[in-house]
C-alpha cells in the first residue's frame, strides 16, 4: 500500500514538472541587457530622459557598453521605449547607480526612487548620485580613459565610501533617510571636468530636504557632515593650521614666508561623537568629538619629536576642524537640510515631542548647535 | 521495486532433494556409489574416481580434479593408504593415519555430494555404509595486493581477495581473541556460496547479529556470485540510491568497525566485506582518518564535506544564476561570464548537461577500457573536447571549470558507491535548477534531506548522528578528535559492552622520571 502511494506521488511529481514548468519565468543572462548606470533628466513639463548604460557582452563590437535614451512620461515607461531599439531585453538587475540631474533633483526625485526600492530584482545597496547638468551627457560622452562608464563610476562611488570620503547615498540610506524625521539625504555629486570634458569627478554631496535638492557642499564640507553624521574608523584630511601656533618653534628663514597656513595631512582617523540636547524649547544641542588620528604630513618642516609641538599641533587642529565644522553647520541650516541627523538627537531626547518635519525645519532654522572637537595625534610615522 | 518484492521470513519452499529416499545414506558397495555418484553428477568430465587394491577391502577414491591439490592426494592420501600394513583397516584406523587435519566420517549422501563440490574428498571402503570425507581443496588463489578502490598512502596496505578463507583469516589476524564469532551460512539454492557472517561476541548488539542473520538466511535466491548483490538484496531500502551498507575491500577497516559493535558478512569468491549498520557520513570516511593525526583527519574530512557539496550543487547553482537570477552574479564576475557565454547557441541547462554527460561519458569509458588505454584517453580526451568546445563555441570556459570541478570533487568520495550516487543525484539538480532556478535546487535540496532522514541501515538511522542527534558520535563525524576521546563504543550499534577503555586512567602519562 505504501509503495503504491509512492508510484502514484511519483507520478503526480513527474506531470506536475512537466506541467508547471512554464510557471518560472526565465531570464537567461545572454538575452538580458544589463543596465549599470540609468541616469534621468527632465525634458519639458512633464516628459523625462531615460539614459541606459548597458553592458555589452558581444566580443564582436567595439564598444563595452551600449548607450540607449528614449524620453517617456514614467522611468518605466523610458525602458520600455529603450527596448524597440535593443536586442536584448534591458533588465535591471544588475543595476548599480542611478543619476539624477540637477534640474530634476530640485523638483523632487521620490517618484523615481520609490520605484526602484519596490522592484525586488534591484538591490538596497544601488547607488543614487546627481550630476551637474545632464545625466544624458555625462553617460553619451566618450572618455578615453576608461571603457566602461557604468563600472567605472560605480567604482569611483564605491571606492570613496570605503575610503570614507563620501557618505554612503545607496538606495537604503535615501530610503531610510527619507521616511525618517529629523534627518536629510545627502547624495554625492557628479561632474564632468577636463578637457573636453573627459574626465569624471565627485565635486561634493547634494543636499536634500526630504527627496527635493537645495544645494551642495564642496567634498571638503563633505568631511565635516561625515564626522558628525557617521564615524570615522579609517579616514583621512587635509588641513590647514595658522602660522604663529608653530611659530616659537620655527628657523627664520621659515618664518619668512610670510603668513601662509601650515598644511597637514591625518589619516587612519577615527571619530566617535556625542551629542547632548541641553535645551528643547528653542533646541540647543552641544556635540562633542572626539577624534585619533595620524600626522602623515606637514608642510614645514616641523620637530615632530617634542611633546609640547604636538600637544599644539593637536590643539591647532581641534580649533580649525571646530571653526570649519561650526561653518558648515551653518550653512546646514540656512539652507534648511539636516544630513546629520539633529532632528532625530532631538526626537530620540524628547518625549512625546510629536516632531514633524515643518515643525523640526521651523526649529532647526535657529537652533543653537555647538561642535567642539578634541584631537589626539597618536602616530606622527616612523623614523629611522 | 514496485514489482519485485522481497520476501523475507513469509515462506520457506519446500526443500527440493534431489536424491531419492532411498539413496539418502551412502551404499556400502562400490559399484552402488559409482552409479550413485555418476547420476547425480551426471558425466563430469573433472570428476576422478579412484580405485585402490588393498588387500581385504577395496578403497576408492572420488574428488573433483579442478577443485583439489594434486599434491595432497598424491602424497597425503595415495601414498598412506598404499603403505598401510593392517590387512582390513577400519574407518578409524585410516582417519589416524592420514597426515590430514580436517577429516570427517559420514554416511550421509547430501553431504558428500555438497563437500565434493568444496574441494573435498570421498574415501569410500568397500563394504561400509560410512566414508571419509578428506578435505583436499587446493584452488589457486589471487595473491594478496594492495587495495585499488580504497587506497591509502599510510597504513596497511593489503585488501581481500577471492578466498573467503584467506579473507577471514586476514581479520583473525587483527582481532585475535575468542570473542570474535565467525558464523557459516549459505546462500543460494544453485550456487550454495558460503557467507560467513562476523562479529564480536558481547560487543555486537544480539538484535542487530538476528536481523542480520535473519536477513541472509530467509533470502529466496538461486545464485550468489557476489558480496555487492547480497549488499543489495539485505539493504533496509533497495530503492534508494544510497549505498546504506558499507562495502570495503580493507580487512584492518572490517576489524576496527567490528571492534565498534558492527557486523560484517564475508562472501566465498568476493575481495568485499559489507559492514552495517553504517550511516551517512561514514561513507566520507577512511581508515586513513585514524592513522594520520587527527587535525589532519579533521581537515581532509571537512574537505571531503565542501567538495560533496560542490559536486551537488555547484552546476546547478551556475545554471540556476545564469537561467533565472542573474541578479546574483557579483559585478566583478558578470562581464567574464557573460563573454565567455555569448558564443554559446544552447540555454544554460542544456550546456551543462551536454558537459556533464562528456565528462560522464569520459568517466565510463576511462572505466571500461584497457588501462593503459584508458588514462591517455582520459586525460587526452578531457582536454581535447574541453578546448574545441570551448573554441567551436559549444560551451563556455567558465563552465568547463565548474563542471570539472563538480566531478572532480565527486572523486574525493572515498566510497565508490556515494560518489557514484553524488554524480548521478547532480543530474536531476541541474534539471530542477534549469526548470525552476534556486526553487528547484531548494526543493531537490529538501526532498534529499528528507529522504535521507527517512533511511535506515539495519534499522538504525541513516543520518545519524546529525538526526538524530549523538554527541558521543559527533566527536566522530566531520571532525575527528583524538583518540582519548573514543574511550566508549559508537551510539549507533548499540554495542553490548559500551565501554572500550578507561578514559580517566588513558589520559594520565606516565613517565619513568616522574
Amino acid at each position: 500500500m505504501k509503495r503504491r502511494i509512492g508510484a502514484a506521488g511519483l507520478s503526480l511529481f513527474i506531470s506536475a514538472t512537466l506541467v508547471i514548468t512554464g510557471c518560472a519565468q526565465q531570464k537567461i543572462l545572454d538575452k538580458m541587457g544589463l543596465s549599470v548606470v540609468i541616469g534621468y533628466d527632465r525634458v519639458d513639463k512633464d516628459r523625462l530622459l531615460g539614459t541606459n548604460v548597458l553592458h555589452q557582452f558581444d566580443p564582436m563590437a567595439s564598444e563595452s557598453v551600449q548607450i540607449v535614451a528614449s524620453t517617456a512620461y514614467t522611468s518605466k515607461g523610458t525602458r520600455d521605449k529603450s527596448n524597440l531599439e535593443m536586442a536584448k531585453k534591458a533588465v535591471s538587475g544588475q543595476l548599480r547607480v542611478t543619476l539624477y540631474s540637477e534640474q530634476l533633483a530640485k523638483e523632487g526625485i521620490i517618484n523615481l526612487v520609490d520605484t526602484l526600492a519596490r522592484d525586488p530584482t534591484i538591490g538596497a545597496r544601488v547607488f543614487l548620485a546627481i550630476s551637474k547638468g545632464r545625466a544624458h551627457d555625462i553617460l553619451k560622452h566618450r572618455y578615453p580613459e576608461f571603457g566602461n562608464i557604468g563600472t567605472y563610476m560605480y567604482q569611483t562611488i564605491s571606492q570613496n565610501i570605503e575610503g570614507e570620503s563620501m557618505i554612503s547615498p545607496t538606495l537604503h540610506d535615501f530610503m531610510h533617510d527619507y521616511s525618517s524625521v529629523g534627518r536629510d539625504t545627502i547624495l554625492p555629486y557628479l561632474e564632468q571636468r577636463g578637457k573636453e570634458g573627459n574626465e569624471l569627478v565627485i565635486s561634493g554631496a547634494a543636499l536634500f530636504q526630504q527627496d527635493r535638492m537645495v544645494g551642495v557642499i564642496p567634498t571638503k564640507e563633505v568631511f565635516y557632515v561625515k564626522l558628525l553624521r557617521d564615524r570615522f574608523q579609517a579616514g583621512s584630511i587635509e588641513i590647514s593650521i595658522p602660522r604663529e601656533v608653530l611659530g616659537k618653534y620655527m628657523k627664520v628663514s621659515q618664518k619668512k614666508r610670510g603668513n601662509d597656513p601650515i598644511f597637514l595631512v591625518l589619516d587612519t582617523l577615527s571619530s566617535s561623537s556625542t551629542f547632548k540636547l541641553v535645551d528643547k524649547n528653542r533646541p540647543q544641542i552641544n556635540t562633542e568629538i572626539k577624534i585619533t588620528g595620524r600626522l602623515q604630513e606637514v608642510s614645514e618642516v616641523v620637530d615632530l619629536s617634542k611633546p609640547e609641538i604636538i600637544h599644539k599641533i593637536e590643539k591647532a587642529i581641534s580649533q580649525a576642524m571646530m571653526n570649519e565644522g561650526n561653518k558648515v553647520i551653518a550653512k546646514l541650516q540656512k539652507l534648511e537640510t539636516d544630513p546629520i541627523g539633529f532632528g532625530e538627537i532631538y526626537r530620540s531626547s524628547v518625549r512625546h515631542s510629536n516632531l514633524t518635519r515643518d515643525k523640526w525645519y521651523e526649529m532647526y532654522r535657529d537652533a543653537k548647535l555647538n561642535l567642539k572637537v578634541e584631537m589626539t595625534l597618536v602616530r606622527t610615522g616612523v623614523i629611522e | 521495486m514496485f514489482f519485485f518484492r522481497k520476501k523475507r521470513g513469509v515462506s520457506q519452499n519446500k526443500q527440493s532433494s534431489e536424491s531419492s529416499p532411498d539413496l539418502k545414506y551412502i551404499p556400502s558397495s562400490k559399484k552402488e556409489m559409482e552409479m550413485v555418484i555418476k547420476s547425480v553428477l551426471q558425466d563430469d568430465t573433472d570428476l576422478v574416481i579412484k580405485s585402490l587394491q588393498h588387500p581385504g577391502k577395496e578403497l576408492t577414491l572420488f574428488y573433483f580434479s579442478t577443485l583439489t591439490d594434486r599434491k595432497i592426494i598424491q602424497k597425503s592420501i595415495l601414498s598412506v593408504l598404499q603403505n598401510l600394513q593392517a590387512p582390513s583397516p577400519s574407518l578409524e584406523e585410516i582417519e589416524a593415519s592420514l597426515p590430514i587435519g580436517e577429516v570427517q566420517v559420514t554416511e550421509s549422501l547430501d553431504q558428500v555430494i555438497q563437500t565434493l563440490h568444496n574441494g573435498w574428498t570421498l574415501l569410500h571402503i568397500e563394504g561400509k555404509t560410512n566414508a571419509l570425507l578428506i578435505n583436499t581443496f587446493g584452488m589457486k588463489e589471487r595473491g594478496l595486493t594492495t587495495p585499488e578502490n580504497e587506497s591509502h598512502v599510510f597504513g596497511p596496505q593489503v585488501s581481500f581477495n577471492e578466498s573467503l578463507a584467506t579473507n577471514t583469516g586476514l581479520i583473525r589476524k587483527y582481532i585475535a581473541s575468542p570473542k570474535l564469532h565467525n558464523e557459516n551460512l549459505e546462500v543460494g539454492k544453485i550456487t550454495r556460496t558460503k557467507v560467513s557472517m562476523l562479529y564480536i561476541e558481547g560487543v555486537a548488539s544480539e538484535q542487530n547479529v538476528n536481523t542480520l542473520r535473519q536477513r541472509i538466511t530467509e533470502l529466496e535466491l538461486d545464485q550468489l556470485i557476489d558480496s555487492s548483490m547480497l549488499v543489495q538484496l539485505i539493504e533496509d531500502n533497495s530503492m534508494s540510491v544510497f549505498p546504506q551498507m558499507m562495502l570495503t575491500e580493507r580487512p584492518d577497516r572490517v576489524s576496527a568497525f567490528l571492534l565498534e559493535g558492527k557486523l560484517a558478512v564475508l562472501v566465498d569468491g568476493s575481495p568485499y566485506a559489507i559492514v552495517c549498520p553504517s550511516t551517512f557520513i561514514e561513507f566520507f570516511q577512511t581508515s586513513e582518518d585514524y592513522y594520520v593525526r587527527w587535525n589532519m583527519a579533521t581537515f581532509v574530512r571537512m574537505l571531503r564535506m565542501i567538495a560533496m557539496f560542490l559536486s551537488i550543487f555547484f552546476t546547478p547553482v551556475y545554471v540556476a544564476s545564469l537561467t533565472f537570477h542573474y541578479e546574483v552574479i557579483p559585478s566583478a564576475l558578470l562581464v567574464p561570464l557573460a563573454q565567455s557565454r555569448a558564443k554559446v547557441p544552447f540555454p544554460p541547462l542544456f550546456e551543462a548537461l551536454l558537459l556533464e554527460l562528456i565528462i560522464e561519458f569520459l568517466r565510463e569509458a576511462g572505466a571500461r577500457l584497457p588501462t593503459k588505454v584508458g588514462q591517455t584517453m582520459g586525460i587526452v580526451g578531457g582536454i581535447v573536447i574541453g578546448q574545441a568546445a570551448v573554441q567551436a563555441g559549444f560551451t563556455s570556459n567558465i563552465l568547463i571549470i565548474i563542471v570539472a570541478l563538480g566531478a572532480l570533487s565527486s572523486f574525493t568520495t572515498p566510497s565508490y558507491m556515494m560518489g557514484t550516487t553524488i554524480r548521478i543525484i547532480r543530474f536531476p539538480m541541474i534539471l530542477l535548477a534549469g526548470i525552476w532556478g534556486g526553487f528547484g535546487i531548494m526543493f531537490g535540496f529538501c526532498f534529499l534531506l528528507i529522504h535521507l532522514l527517512r533511511q535506515s541501515s539495519l534499522g538504525s538511522p541513516y543520518l545519524e548522528p546529525f538526526y538524530p542527534i549523538r554527541l558521543r558520535d559527533l566527536q566522530n563525524s566531520v571532525v575527528r578528535m583524538p583518540f582519548p576521546f573514543f574511550s566508549k563504543r559508537m551510539v549507533l550499534t548499540r554495542a553490548e559492552d559500551k565501554g572500550k577503555f578507561n578514559a580517566k586512567r588513558a589520559k594520565q602519562k606516565k613517565d619513568i622520571d616522574e
